[in-house]
């Protein structure tokens, strides 16, 4: 909310800057988050009567003007459509300086001398406004700077108002916070009104059909007035606040608002049909023109005001077209009403239609504020508009609100503060609020006005102590030692400790949003009957990018890896630690627990070449290989099982196990996905499962003693029937190695020359050795032996010579 | 003796060590000089013998002294030919193992785990699919409250939402848990929100600490020295706010990183940072999560790590963190 400097002022008097009053607002919970100076950054312009206007006798767009400033007439070559004898209007004088340091001279604009210019609100940096020359009030006084003439010597704060805090969305409210930080009186306005001897309820009735919604109705009727412009005063506070000026009747309510918090709305008395008020639900399907132009179909959980036959206003939001007070009107009935803040917020969401009395009403005001409001608007209506106000007020008011009362106990500010505050000084600053206070026995008995609804209990109260006491005034402490162990949970750990692991061997943690939608998971090749496309869907979501919550990681890390790729990052090795969501049943009718997953995604080469080594493409063993280590790593036994699975290679898939249980997969990305991503040569990806991973880690190992003995290694090369697993041929080994065989690596795969087709030559190093002894070359023989025979037998491998 | 200045001129002027082999064996081989005039000894009477025996042994001491001196000379010089050959330009570059990086905002929250854990505070953490009771009603925002506003909230349907602030996991923690409670609750959060510095989904660490005999004193403490272990010894400052979980209700600005507190466009010059929001935890969500909030008072913070990773490393554009481009993750 903006508010002026100035008019604060007139409600309580401070001795604070611009920023000292911002910062003392700041600091006492009232967010300013700017002061701006509203005086233009121009020298030189004044304002100035335009006396006459006449066509340019060599240009058809342009206007010769004769322009009096209070003491010489010049003449001035104008552009403008809009420009008018009779205006009143910015004159930038020869020499003057606009924004942007445009210095003013005198020109001759085809042939035509041109003493100075008429400015726009753009030329002025006012606004963006410059479709014409600004057009000041008629009341306007010749020859004064501009800055004057538009009250623009002043200061607007913009504030942000919490939503607790509806009373401070007026001047007057933020009058109140400033007279307690200041300890100065608070000036309420006191309208004068003097009424007709027409009785209000000889010219008008009103009926509350759903007092449930609308708590309070009052309103008055003014007669005779003279719609016209505002003065400049008034044109002025509603600019400061960012309004625009319509008409004095108009603008009456509006500053009404703006200065009281209370929103006001003006009809044309003789439009509405019998006269007469009813407030009541809108029929189904009732329609109405609002304000803005626009057709708006009703519900009938909606308010409206309607006169005697159809809806005049959406209640506390808009009024229609139909009774809108114009050139015209002579008499109004003006309404100060008080609605039922969450219908109002429901009714304003479901049409999409907010303005400044929705944004106040739906936050719930003071059902006692409407009469100051209504008498002060009558109150300048009749001033500023000469209009007669007929005696009386009708007044709707089935459950009158009352002050309520709130017991301190002064033990408890300290209690909750950590400071001691004498009871004076509590008394004082409740006091400085306006509240009503009583003190007895060490507890303040506080009367809440009406208009602070947001003070239910006795926390609020010592809120509202601490921030005038200033909460910088309390003293830091630590909480005592509470014997509680710092700690984190156990998947959390988990998390961390695989994230070293897989930073440690080089790879790039990323993070990706956790949203997906029907596309992306299409991308990845997801089959519609496959439960990873059933994700649960957002009601109300950004875009169709971010439909639903993902339900696998490695759709969003490719589009990573082919977001790099585009930008000429080629060796990409993304891993993601992160939720997704998945739904026992869609529409969700159980809370889904995320479940976290480690998504890997690599394309380029690995390790990357560098001068005086040869980088080598990834490949799904690399991938497979960091698997292994972090389960090295972590004390978890992984293994493999040759596997396919969506988005793929059908041959270079394997589904990952731990303790017995599929969870998780890895692989190369199938050439179709590959494309997909726009990925050139070929990428490797893995997802597993956390939670199992995390149950079988095992960080604490018995350590197996060094051996004694001297080892001794054998190499082998075998000739392999293409169908033969490597696994297979080392399980075989091993079980045939009587215990002596205490490890088998694979040091070399071969196919080509000297080899049969169908088949391929593994090469293995053995390494054997007994705890007890140094083996002897015949044992090893032996075992040798044992071993081919079995391999020839039960898998038809035979040793290479 | 012609046969000793022969032997050490051959000595002195040998250039390398197999050059000095070929003087050694040309003098004192089988069939060398000296050895020659050793074995034609017999030929000698037995009167000139003795001198002359000696005097060849003397030779050939020194002969053989000769050499091996200059056999050390030589090889070290051939060391040293050796190794000067082989001089490397070291301004080559290195070649680095692949340098793996951890993503900011998991850099700051295991920063702020190690400051947390430190003080005694367990880390827990809670669903993101969320129900409107833990995210707003528990935390005193029934439906319809204007507080609903502050955040505009993602639905999933009528009953779920995406959380849209950490703070539901206080709830959780408070209905299992009696306390004393000491918690901070990191996650993901959701609010309807995308530019350069709001993304729709973001990171919060929330904190609560209940207890007989809290303090707002208290609450100050704790993030003071939570600010300090951040952003060293700073201007740090509380004012008064409103969240509907808290009263009294603060948030905690520091003094611009950047400006020093003089005004600059990141402060957008207020010389002040909002680093996190926190209060006293509002007796009615004591009282809603079953704490009698006579017996028990309680601080609560929510800390967004966006924002945090956006002031400490200089980041402009929030969709930065979540782009995963190398060039950005590499700076870690």
């Amino acid at each position: 909310m903006l508010v002026s400097y100035n008019w604060l002022k007139e409600y309580v008097d401070f001795d604070l800057s611009p920023q000292e009053l911002a910062d003392g607002l700041t600091m006492s919970g009232s967010e300013v988050d700017g002061v701006e100076s509203l005086a233009p950054s121009v020298t030189g312009v004044i304002t100035a009567k335009v006396q006459a206007v006449s066509p340019h006798p060599n240009a058809d767009k342009l206007r010769v003007c004769e322009v009096f400033d209070g003491k010489d007439t010049v003449s001035v070559v104008c552009g403008a459509p809009n420009v008018a004898a009779g205006q009143i209007v910015p004159f930038a004088t020869i020499g003057a300086v606009l924004p942007g340091s445009f210095k003013i001279k005198k020109a001759k604009l085809r042939g035509v001398e041109s003493n100075g210019m008429i400015c726009s609100e753009r030329e002025l940096g006012l606004s963006d406004e410059h479709k014409g020359i600004m057009v000041l009030p008629e009341a306007t006084p010749l020859g004064v700077t501009i800055a004057d003439a538009l009250g623009l010597d002043d200061s607007v704060l913009e504030l942000e108002i919490y939503p607790n805090r509806p009373d401070n969305l007026s001047v007057v409210g933020i009058a109140r916070e400033v007279a307690a930080i200041a300890d100065s009186p608070l000036r309420i306005p006191q309208p004068q009104i003097m009424e007709t001897s027409i009785s209000v309820d000889s010219l008008t009735s009103v009926t509350v059909e759903a007092d449930d919604l609308c708590p309070r109705y009052s309103c008055r009727v003014i007669q005779n007035v003279k719609v016209g412009e505002s003065p400049l005063w008034l044109q002025q506070r509603l600019l400061a606040a960012g309004m625009r000026p319509i008409n004095n009747i108009v603008d009456v309510t509006n500053f009404v608002m703006l200065e009281l918090g209370q929103p006001l709305h003006a009809f044309d008395y003789d439009l509405l049909a019998e006269n007469r008020i009813v407030v009541r639900r809108a029929h189904p399907g009732e329609t109405i023109v609002t304000l803005d132009g626009e057709h708006r179909t009703l519900t009938d959980d909606m308010l409206v005001i309607a006169d005697g036959a159809k809806p005049q206003v959406i209640a506390g939001v808009m009024g229609a077209q139909t009774s809108e007070v114009s050139e015209a009107t002579v008499n109004i009935l003006l309404e100060a009403a008080n609605f039922h803040g969450p219908n109002i917020r429901r009714t304003s969401r479901a049409l999409g239609l907010r303005s400044e009395a929705s944004h106040r009403f739906e936050k719930g005001l003071d059902p006692n504020a409407t009469l100051l409001a209504l008498n002060r608007a009558a109150d300048l209506i009749a001033q500023l508009a000469g209009g007669q106000v007929a005696a009386g007020i009708v007044d709707v008011y089935s459950e009158p609100v009352e002050p309520w009362q709130i017991e301190l106990r002064l033990d408890q500010v300290s209690r909750l503060l950590g400071v001691t505050i004498s009871a004076e000084e509590c008394v004082k600053y409740l006091s400085r609020l306006q509240l009503g206070t009583k003190l007895c026995d060490g507890t303040i008995t506080v009367t809440v006005p009406t208009f602070r609804s947001d003070l239910e209990r006795e926390a609020d109260l010592v809120e509202e102590i601490g921030r005038l006491y200033g909460f910088d005034k309390i003293p830091a402490t630590l909480p005592a030692a509470a014997g509680t162990p710092g700690g984190k949970e156990p998947a959390m750990f988990f998390r961390d400790a695989l994230r070293d692991v897989l930073i440690g061997f080089g790879l790039n943690e990323a993070m990706t949003y956790t949203f997906t939608s029907e596309k992306s998971l299409a991308r990845f090749g997801v089959p519609e009957t496959h439960g990873a496309s059933s994700m649960i869907k957002i009601q109300n979501p950004l875009n169709e990018e971010w439909s639903g919550m993902r339900t696998m990681v490695l759709p969003q890390l490719l589009e990573s890896v082919e977001r790099n790729l585009t930008r000429q990052q080629e060796d990409v090795h993304l891993f993601e630690l992160g939720p997704v969501y998945r739904a026992k049943k869609l529409p969700l009718s159980e809370q889904p627990e995320d479940e976290w997953v480690l998504a890997v995604a690599m394309t380029g080469t690995w390790p990357k070449g560098q001068w005086g080594r040869t980088g080598q493409a990834v490949d799904v063993f690399d991938l497979k290989g960091i698997l292994e280590g972090v389960a090295a790593a972590l004390g978890i036994e992984l293994s493999f099982e040759q596997s396919e699975h969506f988005g793929l290679h059908p041959g270079r898939t394997a589904a990952v196990y731990c303790q017995g249980e599929v969870v998780g997969v890895m692989g190369e990305l199938h050439p179709t996905q590959a494309e997909e991503y726009s990925i050139p040569g070929r990428a490797v990806v893995a997802e597993i499962n956390l939670a199992p991973l995390q149950a079988a880690m095992n960080l604490v190992r018995r350590v197996k003693s060094l051996p004694r003995y001297p080892a001794v290694s054998r190499d082998i090369a075998l000739l392999v029937p293409y169908e033969v697993k490597a696994e297979a041929i080392e399980k075989l080994m091993l079980s045939s190695g009587e215990g002596l065989l205490q490890s088998i690596e694979l040091f070399d795969v071969y196919q080509g020359e000297q080899i049969p087709e169908n088949f391929r030559s593994l090469a293995f190093t053995m390494v054997f050795q007994a705890a007890d002894r140094t083996l002897r070359d015949d044992e090893i023989l032996e075992i040798l032996d044992r071993i081919q025979t079995r391999l020839d037998s039960e898998l038809a491998v035979q040793v290479r010579r | 003796m012609q046969v000793k200045e022969s032997a050490l001129s051959a000595c002195a002027s040998a250039g390398s060590v197999r050059e000095l082999e070929d003087v050694r064996v040309r003098f004192l081989g089988k069939k060398g000089e000296l050895t020659l005039i050793l074995r034609g000894m017999g030929q000698l009477s037995p009167e000139e013998r003795p001198a002359i025996g000696k005097l060849v042994n003397e030779v050939r001491g020194q002969v053989e002294a000769a050499l091996a001196a200059r056999t050390e000379s030589l090889a070290q010089a051939e060391t040293e030919a050796r190794l000067k050959a082989e001089t490397l330009d070291l301004s080559l570059p290195g070649r680095r193992p692949g340098r793996g990086t951890k993503h900011p905002l998991n850099i700051i929250f295991e920063d702020l785990q190690r400051i947390f854990v430190g003080m005694g505070f367990q880390v827990v953490e809670g669903p993101e699919i969320e129900t409107d009771y833990y995210n707003f009603e528990a935390l005193n925002v029934p439906p319809d409250h204007p507080a609903r506003d502050m955040q505009d909230t993602f639905y999933i349907t009528e009953e779920f939402l995406l959380r849209s602030q950490t703070s539901p996991v206080q709830i959780r923690v408070m209905e299992r848990q009696e306390p004393p409670v000491r918690i901070i609750a990191p996650g993901k959060v959701y609010r309807r929100d995308a530019d350069a510095t709001h993304s729709p989904m973001f990171h919060q660490v929330e904190g609560l600490v209940v207890d007989k005999g809290i303090t707002f004193g208290d609450l100050k403490g704790t993030l003071m020295e939570l600010a300090r272990s951040l952003y060293g010894d700073r201007e740090v400052r509380f004012r008064p706010s409103f969240f509907p979980f808290t009263e009294p209700s603060a948030e905690m600005d520091i003094s611009c990183i950047v400006c020093e507190g003089a005004g600059c466009r990141v402060c957008k010059g207020t010389g002040w940072l909002e680093v996190l929001g926190s209060g006293m935890v509002h007796p009615r969500v004591l009282e809603m999560a079953g704490y009698d909030p006579n017996q028990v008072t309680g601080f609560a913070f929510g800390i967004g790590l966006e924002r945090l990773a956006m002031t400490r490393y200089g980041i402009e554009d929030i969709r930065l963190l979540f782009e995963n481009d190398l060039r950005f993750l590499r700076q870690f």
